[in-house]
């Protein structure tokens, strides 16, 4: 249930949640790309404290984001751990055949404030875009795929559905969870093989409920005359506003900043 | 209405083409189910209204929801807005335009999903059984919004369980096995207590007791389905007899 917060949309009115939504998804790629190209501590605080500037500008509330956190935390601590000892320098620490050196040591601590970060981007696009916005956007952006015969709006309806289900998805895992473990099944038994079997038990009434979610949407959208092969207008128009363009200038000045932060050599 | 398994969901596709007859024609203001360039022309006569919310919204926020039949019917963004703000004063959901789906109680979701059908401005409403998942007053609302709409003129054909809800209509269809058992009108139909009873439907409680009293050998009218006419039956038969 912990990953539950990820994907949820935090209706809003704040100047995040009024930001074009295709600025706002290319804007996260660029982000992420910076977060990985720095290099040293400068460039990453420059990416983390406008990032958390955005946050606070969203006006999500932070244990919002302090959930989001909290699903990629042991993963990141392990990616962390991992990364210690795969950097082959001056040794700090000898563990046997193991050997932590001083870039091993930095490059894991920047690794693990990356993922953090990673995942503070994609909360606040995802916070702040509704799935609908963001199957727009992605339909815009994707519209010159449009000259090679691909359906586009085939695309955009499919992310739709599959964001909006992921929520539903785990609440239902959890609702299989729950029944099971009222007629005695154990999720929590030490033996592998055991919980292996457990979970079998969970992906097979999902996989069926999914299938039967499906089945019915399709009902619901087809009586509702959808159609794939008619055209449809859209509730939104994308349209580029002067708060897009100083978002932009604001995205630039970031980017010139780490980039010439990446030059300097500290640490 | 009818027990379950009758035919009664199978019935409202039919209605609105989502499932096609085997054997036989289905005809829709004239026009065959079976021929595919009549499928856009019924289901946009034809709204549907399912029993689940949550297997029935499509995005995941209220106006998003509402878009989502007129911007398959290619109705343009301008009038848009201002239809989203009229239906959702019909069912009382007023400024709730950007609250996500999942945040919806479930008489707020079967109301929006109703909204959502409204929008495209059916000719006829089906609603399958689509207060069964709900909490009393989600139900009382729901049901005072289908008798609005059928004040304002769109026919309305309710799939219920609820007596109750049935003594609102102008006919009722009792099926059973596939078959149409009994129709009329809803108060002739619960006043044959007996033929209600041998089909395993609730009667009124109003109505239990004045067919009680009835057995005895007292004369009341069986046709006081609330609680009022029935007192009003009771007191009458009282003062006759003192």
């Amino acid at each position: 249930m912990n990953n539950f917060e990820f994907c949820k949309y935090f209706s809003g009115n704040s100047i995040v949640h009024k930001l074009d939504a295709r600025i706002k998804i290319i804007s996260s790629l660029i982000f992420f790309i910076l977060t990985f190209s720095s290099n040293n501590i400068i460039s990453l605080s420059i990416i983390a404290i406008s990032i958390s500037i955005i946050a606070v500008v969203s006006e999500v509330p932070l244990i919002k984001y302090i959930k989001s956190f909290k699903s990629v935390l042991i993963i990141s601590v392990i990616t962390a751990f991992i990364n210690l000892f795969f950097e082959a320098e001056t040794n700090l620490v000898c563990l046997g055949e193991l050997s932590v050196s001083l870039s091993g040591l930095k490059s894991s601590i920047f690794l693990f404030f990356r993922l953090f970060i990673l995942v503070f981007i994609s909360s606040i696009t995802m916070f702040t875009t509704s799935v609908q916005e963001i199957s727009l956007a992605f339909e815009n952006l994707l519209s010159p795929l449009g000259y090679l015969g691909i359906n586009i709006q085939e695309i955009a309806i499919t992310i739709t559905l599959s964001l909006r289900f992921i929520p539903v998805l785990f609440e239902e895992t959890y609702k299989i969870i729950n029944a099971q473990k009222v007629r005695g099944a154990h999720f929590d038994s030490k033996n592998v093989i055991k919980k292996i079997r457990a979970f079998c038990n969970i992906f097979v009434p999902l996989f069926i409920f999914s299938f039967k979610r499906a089945e019915s949407i399709a009902i619901a959208m087809e009586s509702r005359c959808y159609d794939v092969s008619k055209k449809r207008t859209s509730l939104k128009n994308m349209e580029l506003s002067h708060r897009d363009a100083i978002s932009i200038i604001f995205l630039l000045i970031i980017f010139t900043g780490v980039i010439i932060c990446n030059k300097m050599k500290i640490f | 209405m009818g027990p379950n398994g009758c035919g009664k969901s199978t019935l409202a596709k039919h209605v609105n083409g989502i499932l096609v007859p085997t054997s036989g024609d289905v005809f829709i203001d004239g026009l065959n189910t079976k021929e595919e360039k009549n499928y856009f022309e019924i289901k946009k006569k034809i709204g549907m209204v399912f029993q689940n919310p949550d297997s029935q919204i499509i995005t995941s926020t209220v106006e998003e929801e509402i878009a989502f039949g007129l911007e398959n019917l290619q109705v343009p963004s301008i009038e848009m807005n201002y239809i989203i703000k009229n239906v959702l004063n019909l069912v009382e959901l007023n400024g709730m335009e950007k609250t996500p789906t999942h945040c919806l109680s479930g008489g707020q979701k079967q109301r929006l999903s109703i909204a959502s059908v409204l929008a495209m401005k059916p000719e006829m409403i089906v609603l399958d059984e689509p207060t069964s998942m709900l909490d009393p007053g989600g139900r009382k609302k729901v049901i005072k919004i289908i008798e609005n709409l059928h004040v304002k003129g769109t026919s309305v054909l309710l799939i219920t369980h609820s007596v109750e809800e049935s003594l609102k209509s102008q006919r009722v269809v009792i099926m059973d096995n596939g078959q149409i058992v009994s129709q009329g009108n809803p108060k002739e139909i619960f006043s044959s207590v007996d033929f209600i009873k041998s089909n395993n439907f609730n009667i009124p409680e109003s109505t239990d007791i004045l067919y009680r009293i009835k057995k005895h050998g007292y004369e009341v009218s069986l046709k006081a389905f609330e609680s009022k006419k029935c007192a009003d039956e009771i007191i009458k038969l009282l003062e006759n007899n003192i």
